[in-house]
């Protein structure tokens, strides 16, 4: 019997392998291949493309968080 | 800390223009002043790391006053091989954690969505992004993350230092911080969903 490839499962696969590495990817710290990997599967794939745009909203978000004054700023009393 | 150890009559030169390589070198033969102008520098902004850490200003100040003593007592084993201020952060860090329970972490779940509809910011208009009350959700939702994901996203993302600065703090390697820094991010995101689907004002 040939084994069959079930095509939503392996788009799942494509996906989770995608999102797992878009950190990386935002970072700067994916090698090449793997980098054009990533973009090119959220080229097409809505969802992996929508995952990588709040991903990079988070992480811009968190950067910015970084310049908020906090309740400890000021030395204590 | 001990009594001060004068050494070469050192001309006051402002912060700036000395280097910290060389107040790390006077540090370490016992130069008092010398280390205050480090604990100067830095423990501001270690002090706004350990509060984003904690959450708890009184616990955040404890713990940058027992990270500069001991930081002081064992300036001779910092052989300079990082910055001062990622050694100086791993004190503080270590002090701040004594403080907060846990041994009941569980790993955090890694939320990719797969096969599931990903919500759609991208129609948002960029100044929404921009905006105090988005950046002040995020922080909520970094606040509630478990202790070990806030810290790494934390340390790189908030204080804005390297993955390799980040895992030599937390004396973990690069995989450990990068896969800790990737959920935390992830679940960041998927609560900042709420954020959205609430509606923000």
């Amino acid at each position: 019997m040939t084994p069959t490839i079930n095509p939503i499962k392996r788009y799942h696969e494509m996906c989770r392998e995608t999102r797992a590495k878009m950190s990386d990817l935002i970072d700067g710290e994916l090698d090449p291949r793997d980098a054009r990997q990533v973009t090119r599967h959220a080229r097409w794939c809505p969802n992996c493309r929508r995952m990588l745009k709040d991903l990079e909203r988070t992480v811009e978000g968190l950067q910015a968080v970084g310049k908020l004054p906090t309740p400890a700023d000021e030395p204590p009393a | 800390m001990t009594e001060a150890t004068l050494t070469a009559p050192s001309l006051p030169l402002p912060d700036t223009a000395e280097n910290e390589e060389r107040l790390v070198s006077r540090a370490r033969n016992g130069d008092e002043a010398a280390f205050n102008q480090l604990a100067d520098r830095y423990s501001t902004r270690l002090r706004r790391t350990l509060f984003r850490i904690t959450r708890d200003c009184d616990a955040a100040y404890d713990a940058v006053q027992e990270a500069l003593i001991r930081a002081w007592k064992n300036i001779g084993r910092f052989e300079g091989r990082s910055r001062f201020y990622t050694w100086l952060t791993r004190i503080g860090i270590n002090e701040a954690y004594r403080g907060l329970r846990r041994h009941s972490e569980e790993p955090l779940e890694m939320i990719d969505l797969v096969g599931e509809r990903v919500p759609d910011w991208g129609s948002q208009p960029d100044r929404v992004f921009e905006s105090r009350e988005f950046l002040q959700a995020v922080d909520a939702a970094l606040a509630e993350l478990p202790l070990d994901y806030r810290t790494a996203v934390t340390l790189r993302d908030v204080e804005g230092l390297s993955t390799a600065e980040a895992a030599e703090v937390l004396g973990i390697g690069e995989r450990a911080l990068k896969s800790r820094l990737h959920r935390g991010r992830m679940a960041l995101r998927a609560e900042l969903d709420h954020y959205f689907e609430e509606g923000y004002g």
